[in-house]
């Protein structure tokens, strides 16, 4: 599987990158803004992409917004925020039908609009729209409070808050509540200013679309809306390398019927160095899925939950594992899975485990490009890791990995925060 | 073998029935990776009440099995797990069941024609003893557990339950613990001799794949199965249902931040199969988007009122014994949007709905559509349930374009009423 893909730098601090499919109906153009993420500034990225969608100077109300994306044949346009490693992300993207589907040239059209949500906003006395920005204000302090709705991602990241404590990897990329209250539609707005001033903005464009097409509508997407000579925000490299002193246990209560349980480790490993694709199979027969030894062991064999995984987070070297179980197992859990940890170190992996394995992340890995937003995700993945490797690439080191490489990884690995949610 | 080409969508579909009865489709996805099969028996939770095979009286079995029994087929005769084999050939395998199909898919990379044969022989080969039938129990009311802190789930089915006296609608895909801890593995036979027979069933395979191997391959891993499975008829039960709802509104409170809803508008008329079927959900979705969704001016009112938020969703559920729209989200007071429903259906039954805004919904569906085609997953869950309903996924956009404004105006008076309407919330505890 080969992606053809070009790499263009519009000016400097905006980059394109073409990535060329025609196996697709649809093209796809993201605009990616990425900031530190940081306490200061967390709440205000989280609230701007959902009061840029309201409405543009242009393009007044949800009412003509979505006239507009109904004559681009049902184009979508979707904003919002997250966070890779101790970086803030804002994105904006635009899900076109192909051009030869419908006899009508949209792809140009569709990046106009885009410009204009993004570039161009409503404005009310040189500030955001107040109507606009106390809506999305009340909905962001809803989305925020909503954090406990789903209650095994809410374990999830109290884990990672309490392992993280007092570093920016702990802040939430929805920000804070409390910060909320000091946001005006001014401030907001000189935020909006010095986001476009100085942060790095990349556009992927994915799709059947000729790069010369895509490169020219790019540049006038730009044109006009950005300083020359931008002086670029420096943005932190985050602190992978961490020795728990001890683990944290942590236990909180919630009117819930099931138990969800979550364990954070420090892995020690950064993507860079050569420890990275062993801690990614370590993860992937620890927990990556039907083959992994806590599925067979823990769901199969002990009958003890319907779902548990671990997760590796690339970015900031972390790994989770994630469960489901009855209040009263919860010694249980723990006591198997550390056997399942110890039984990793000591390297007690057979082949075909290793086998296993190796062929789901890849399949995983190919799969991925049968995705427009798939693509989207990955080429920018490499954009902010400044490590381009192709999907065959890391395919290529995965299979390389031998179980002595994974035990190596293993000793890195340490327990911070065991974190369990009851009733 | 037959071959039906879709000029507009750009697609091309394959289909053939084996001896056996059990239909085999492909669609040929040049350029993709993935490749997707997907093998599906047209039963489902609601199945309750069915005359067994080899039996002449009818039985009810315990709720929950079609789900249970999904869980049990990855059991191996050898011990293993189907799971096994599949995890040796880097595919990923899952399943799942819902009211009226049950399916078991793959997707994979490399060793397709393998991984098929894998996937059509362990749904074949049923294996179930007293003790793995009991192992099953307690993960299953783990996913029951996981599925009862969950209150987008409970809200959702809240509403099915206000909304029906007697349809299976009313009760949870996997059962409740109760039920499941009395599922036996003689139970579990009685269902999978019943709704797993060839040709109950139906194979779809995506890819860029050669139709003459996907034939060759499904036709060689059938099992052989006696003259008298094969010509049995499937006799299946459903409780009369009334026009009437069970209640206008449930409560219950959960650990939530705010009030969760759901308003359902039970459909009253029911029967229809194939082009019939589809005319009337999209003349309803049309109806639904111009109504409520985002772009509407309802929308627009409520969204910027704060009665609604992005979570705020629509859609409309048909199938040939049942159906229902629902119009769920987060509000501070749910009884309010329940109340702007009811007046802006009433204003547009006043003032009549927009000739060009109708236009301008169903363009946006054909682009919605043609996206969709985008998607390996979308194209087979989608085909094998519209298949099901006798409908073929590749005459949807025709369908579609046919839609009249007329249909859409008739679905405001017959649909949008006060008496097939309820209420679900969840409240903050």
């Amino acid at each position: 599987m080969v992606q053809n893909y070009e790499k263009i730098e519009i000016q400097k601090g905006v980059n394109l990158i073409i990535v060329k499919t025609d196996k697709f109906k649809t093209n796809l153009v993201s605009v990616y803004i990425k900031r530190p993420l940081n306490r200061e500034e967390a709440t205000k990225n989280a609230l701007l992409p959902y009061v840029l969608k309201c409405g543009s100077k242009n393009y007044k109300s949800q009412v003509e917004i979505s006239k507009k994306l109904d004559e681009l044949y049902g184009s979508n346009l979707v904003a919002g925020v997250g966070k890779k490693g101790e970086k803030h992300i804002l994105s904006f993207k635009l899900v076109m039908t192909n051009d030869r589907y419908i006899d009508e040239a949209i792809f140009e059209d569709g990046l106009m609009f885009m410009k204009d949500m993004i570039f161009d906003p409503l404005l009310e006395e040189g500030a955001f729209s107040r109507g606009y920005f106390d809506v999305e204000a009340q909905n962001l302090r809803d989305a925020i409070r909503g954090r406990v709705n789903d209650k095994a991602y809410y374990a999830v990241e109290r884990c990672v808050e309490e392992m993280c404590k007092g570093e920016n990897y702990s802040i939430h990329e929805d920000g804070y509540e409390e910060d909320i209250e000091k946001i005006t539609p001014q401030n907001l707005y000189s935020h909006y200013r010095e986001l476009i001033g100085t942060s790095p903005i990349d556009m992927l464009v994915v799709g059947d679309i000729d790069s010369k097409r895509a490169e020219a509508a790019a540049r006038s997407f730009f044109e006009g809306v950005l300083e020359k000579d931008r002086e670029l925000i420096a943005i932190p490299e985050e602190q992978v390398y961490n020795i728990p002193a001890e683990v944290k246990n942590i236990t909180e209560s919630m009117d819930i019927t099931q138990g969800k349980l979550c364990m954070g480790f420090r892995t020690n490993i950064h993507y860079l160095d050569p420890e990275y694709y062993p801690l990614a199979v370590y993860a992937s027969v620890l927990g990556g899925g039907p083959h992994s030894k806590m599925f067979l062991n823990i769901r199969e064999k002990e009958s003890l939950c319907y779902y548990i995984y671990a997760s590796v987070e690339k970015y900031k070297g972390l790994m989770l594992i994630s469960s489901g179980i009855e209040f009263e197992n919860y010694e249980k859990a723990l006591e198997l899975i550390r056997k399942e940890l110890s039984d990793m170190s000591a390297g007690s992996i057979t082949q075909l485990e290793m086998d296993n394995s190796k062929s789901a992340m890849t399949n995983s890995i190919r799969s991925m490009a049968d995705s427009i937003n798939g693509l989207s995700e990955f080429y920018y993945g490499q954009l902010v890791s400044g490590v381009f490797e192709t999907p065959e690439e890391m395919i290529e080191k995965i299979s390389s990995v031998s179980v002595e490489d994974v035990v190596r990884a293993s000793e890195k690995i340490k327990m911070d925060t065991i974190y369990f949610l009851k009733n | 073998m037959n071959r039906i080409e879709n000029k507009v969508l750009n697609e091309e579909l394959f289909y053939d029935k084996l001896d056996n009865g059990l239909e085999v489709f492909f669609m040929p996805k040049k350029g993709f990776a993935k490749q997707y099969a997907v093998f599906s028996t047209n039963y489902g939770s609601n199945d309750l009440e069915f005359v067994p095979f080899g039996r002449g009286e009818r039985i009810r079995v315990n709720e929950g099995i079609a789900h249970f029994l999904e869980h049990k087929m990855f059991e191996q005769e050898d011990g293993s797990n189907a799971f096994d084999k599949f995890a040796q050939l880097g595919v990923s395998a899952n399943a799942y069941t819902n009211f009226d199909m049950t399916s078991y898919l793959f997707t994979s990379t490399d060793n397709f024609y393998e991984a098929l044969e894998h996937l059509i022989q362990y749904v074949q080969s049923p294996h179930f003893t007293d003790e793995n039938v009991e192992k099953e129990k307690g993960i299953i009311a783990q996913e029951i557990k996981m599925y009862d802190d969950n209150p987008d789930w409970r809200v959702y089915f809240n509403t099915l339950k206000a909304m029906y006296i007697n349809h299976p609608n009313r009760i949870d895909i996997a059962g409740t613990v109760e039920s499941v801890y009395r599922i036996t593995k003689e139970e579990l036979y009685d269902c999978y001799n019943t709704f797993y027979s060839p040709q109950n069933m139906a194979l779809f395979v995506v890819g860029d794949l050669e139709w003459d191997r996907v034939l060759e391959t499904a036709r060689g891993s059938q099992r052989s199965y006696g003259s008298e499975i094969l010509g049995m008829e499937v006799e299946r039960f459903y409780p009369q249902e009334p026009e009437a709802v069970a209640q206008k509104s449930v409560q219950e409170s959960l650990s939530v931040s705010m009030p969760m809803f759901n308003i359902g508008f039970k459909e009253t008329s029911v029967g229809e199969r194939g082009e019939a079927l589809l005319r009337r959900e999209l003349s309803t979705e049309i109806l639904l988007d111009m109504l409520y969704k985002k772009g509407s001016s309802f929308h627009e009112e409520l969204y910027l009122g704060g009665l609604i938020n992005e979570s705020f969703s629509c859609s409309y559920t048909l199938t040939p014994d049942h159906g229902y729209t629902m119009i769920g989200g987060e509000s501070k007071d749910p009884q309010r949007v329940l109340e702007k429903v009811m007046e802006y259906a009433g204003r547009y039954r006043e003032k009549g709905l927009e000739l060009e805004y109708f236009e301008r919904i169903k363009k946006k569906k054909i682009g919605n559509f043609l996206k969709y085609f985008d998607s390996l997953e979308f194209i087979a869950n989608n085909f094998i349930s519209y298949h099901f309903k006798g409908i073929n996924l590749l005459e949807y956009l025709e369908t579609l374009k046919g839609i009249e404004f007329d249909d859409v105006k008739k679905r405001l008076y017959e649909h949008i009423r006060e008496d097939n309407c309820v209420l679900s919330v969840i409240n903050p505890k």
